[in-house]
């Protein structure tokens, strides 16, 4: 009878540590490719931020670079204010949920971008206004698969391909993207178009610690068919937890910023 | 009897009639031809303009033609559209919604004007789904959900219209007999793609020998257009509740017409489809675009009676949607005879030459005829008669000759098409089908004796001032 319920207890004991196991395992496996994008993003956005950066257009007749200063909070606000070069000095750019706002000092003219506006390219660059306003969608319209794991830059990534859900309007077939696998670190996207064929690449080089979280300090974007029309952004600096409110993405704050 | 005598005078000195005969005759086959070109042009953009563009008439709100914003839709509209029905003469009305949207592509971004149309509606009132390109698509007719026929120019802007070799296409040159030398490069460049026809060709060309490249450069470019079906767009626009939003097509159809501004400017999709995600109402439409029988009623009529009803609406005809399209209709008339009074008034110059040469040669003769008493009015149209006789012997041949060739081009229509994209930028057709109106005709030969008329009172003139005694000693 002892012995039996010794047995008995013991089983249960296992059961429960097979279960636990298991649980484990199964959590991990479904927080994988979707929660490893999920982290990614989140390192990247923060609650809120403070950064400084610069975007260097190159373009086979010139180069361009432009400073500024970003503010943001959560995903639905965004602002960012031209500092050189001096000819576009004061430019503001504003992201308000889903309205993008733009106000050019020069002319003392503050305008509601039109549907027609966000197709330009933000700044000259390779980023259009739309991917500035749309950008946050990298968790909930694409289906996460982890296809492979890699070596990039001497830090061991996983290789996880998103594929867009069909009702998403994403313009990609699909993106590969290389994910640091401890810090969770974008290394390197590409974007495919509906034929499978590479459009444009994403690297992210040079990763430093900025306030606590390591993240690429140079992002490079390449079109697969114009290598020479890169653009490169460089972060300087990024406060991440800073104290901002709603209330600063004003339009009265647009010509007071600095 | 005068007549006769100076039909006979033109024939005295064959070659220098027929060489004025003949001066006469070519310009007026080229005037008729210029015409019936002209003609043909305009009335294909006026055709163009009713029933691809404009349609006889279109209701919309006043404001939506200052401010193309989607909550401007037609006030009263179930009002209006009853009204309409009830209209006699009337022959086919549609509604549609618009939206101005930006387009974008994983390669390019543009912006359209999305018409949500009623598709069996359209069809009867618009003639876009008749020019869909040769195996690209189809105007709705497809199962996949969101279907969207867009233009040619809109999808090399999209990036979704490229250039490529393709295995099959590399089958249809073997078949052709293409000459292996050629076979090879089409092989190297199998799966690579162009996004223009000019950087496609200039590749191809490259590694082509110039015989080679000017034999089949054409034929290849022309085979390896490829507009990549069901290809996704993604459009955003703002909505009825002034709210950006998104919405997803997929490619079921490329049209193109003549007029290319159009082709930029418009991309047809269901409006079922579009007003789920724009939030129209059952009655939010933007334009009612209405086709009237002209044996019953006429576009003003029309209107007045429309605006008069519903005077918070604008209600505007082709002439007024497409004014270029009209003042070429109002205009073209008087426009060739412009042509035809230049070409005359140059000839005239020539005519006047050789009859006053005639005249110098028969002094003699004229002094004798005036000596034996024929009178002064009886030589006067004795030379109107025969300068008359010589234009209208060469445009009467001018003409025959001329219709003969407007007959055959108007059948076969004249191929611009190595300019056709300039032409086709402001809205002319690249393919003209020259055509001329009878009344045309009549005008030339009006116009022909008047011509001959006027240069021949110089001449006449000169031989009425002979005195008979002096003309007759002259040698």
């Amino acid at each position: 009878m002892f012995n039996c319920r010794k047995l008995h207890r013991m089983t249960i004991n296992q059961i429960i540590f097979i279960l636990i196991i298991s649980g484990f395992t199964l959590q991990s496996s479904a927080q994988d490719a979707r929660e490893i994008i999920k982290k990614m993003d989140d390192k990247l956005q923060g609650d809120s931020n403070k950064s400084e950066m610069k975007m260097t257009i190159v373009r086979p007749k010139y180069t361009r670079t432009i400073a500024f200063k970003n503010w943001s909070l959560g995903r639905d606000y965004f602002m960012t204010y031209v500092t050189a070069p001096s000819k576009d000095k004061g430019m503001v750019s504003m992201k308000y949920k889903k309205e993008m706002w733009s106000y050019t000092p020069s002319i003392n003219r503050m305008i509601k971008l039109p549907p027609s506006m966000m197709s330009q390219g933000w700044m000259g660059s390779d980023y259009t206004n739309d991917d500035l306003v749309k950008q946050s969608s990298i968790v909930n319209d694409y289906t996460h698969t982890i296809i492979g794991e890699e070596v990039i830059d001497g830090r061991e990534c996983y290789n996880i391909q998103m594929v867009p859900n069909s009702d998403a309007n994403v313009v990609w077939g699909k993106i590969l993207t290389w994910v640091d696998k401890k810090k969770y670190i974008n290394l390197k996207s590409e974007y495919y178009d509906e034929e499978e064929f590479l459009v444009r690449t994403e690297l992210g080089i040079d990763v430093k610690s900025f306030d606590g979280r390591e993240l690429p300090s140079v992002i490079e974007i390449i079109p697969a068919e114009e290598p020479e029309n890169r653009t490169i952004i460089t972060i300087d600096f990024i406060e991440f937890d800073v104290d901002i409110k709603e209330n600063f993405f004003s339009q009265q704050n647009m010509k007071r910023v600095r | 009897m005068i007549s006769s005598i100076s039909w006979k005078n033109v024939w005295r000195n064959k070659h220098r009639s027929l060489i004025v005969i003949i001066a006469v005759t070519l310009g007026t086959v080229a005037g008729v031809f210029v015409a019936g070109l002209m003609k043909g042009w305009s009335d294909q953009r006026v055709n163009a303009a009713i029933f691809t563009e404009a349609s006889h008439l279109k209701v919309q709100n006043p404001e939506y033609l200052n401010n193309e914003e989607i909550t401007l839709t037609i006030p009263k509209y179930e009002n209006v559209i009853q009204y309409i029905d009830t209209m006699s003469g009337i022959k086919a009305h549609t509604s549609r919604s618009k939206v101005v949207a930006m387009a974008a592509t994983s390669r390019g971004n543009t912006s359209v004007t999305l018409k949500g149309i009623q598709l069996e509606e359209e069809k009867l009132v618009s003639n876009v789904h008749e020019f869909i390109v040769e195996g690209a698509g189809s105007f709705f007719d497809v199962t996949h959900q969101n279907p969207i026929v867009i233009s040619d120019k809109t999808a090399e802007q999209l990036r979704i219209k490229t250039f490529r070799i393709t295995s099959e296409l590399i089958d249809s040159l073997k078949s052709l007999q293409v000459p292996d030398t050629v076979l090879k490069v089409a092989e190297e460049y199998e799966g690579r793609r162009f996004y223009s026809k000019t950087k496609f060709r200039k590749a191809f060309e490259k590694e082509l020998s110039t015989i080679d490249a000017r034999k089949y450069g054409t034929l290849i470019t022309e085979l390896a257009k490829n507009y990549q079906m069901r290809s996704k767009i993604v459009f955003t626009f703002t909505d009825m509740n002034g709210e950006m939003t998104y919405q997803s097509y997929r490619v079921c159809g490329i049209y193109k017409t003549s007029n290319t501004g159009f082709d930029v400017q418009n991309a047809f999709v269901l409006h079922d489809d579009l007003a789920k995600v724009a939030g129209f109402g059952p009655n939010d439409y933007h334009e009612i675009g209405t086709l009237i029988q002209l044996d019953k009623t006429t576009e003003k009529d029309v209107q007045i009676a429309l605006s008069t009803t519903f005077p918070e609406t604008s209600v505007m005809t082709w002439r007024e949607l497409a004014p270029d399209a009209a003042m070429l209709a109002d205009i073209m008339d008087v426009y060739y005879f412009i042509i035809m009074g230049i070409i005359f008034l140059a000839l005239a110059f020539g005519i006047v030459n050789t009859m006053l040469m005639a005249i110098m040669e028969r002094i003699k003769e004229l002094g004798m005829l005036m000596a034996i008493g024929m009178s002064k009015r009886k030589v006067f149209l004795m030379i109107m008669l025969e300068t008359v006789f010589l234009t209208f012997t060469g445009s009467v041949i001018g003409m025959v000759l001329g219709a003969l060739v407007l007959k055959i081009t108007g059948h076969t229509g004249l191929d611009f098409s190595s300019v056709g994209e300039g032409f086709e930028a402001v809205g002319y057709a690249a393919i003209v089908y020259p055509n001329i109106e009878i009344n045309f005709f009549f005008g030339i030969i009006v116009l022909v004796i008047l011509v001959g008329v006027l240069s021949s009172i110089g001449p006449a003139r000169r031989a009425l001032k002979l005195k008979p005694i002096d003309a007759l000693r002259t040698e």
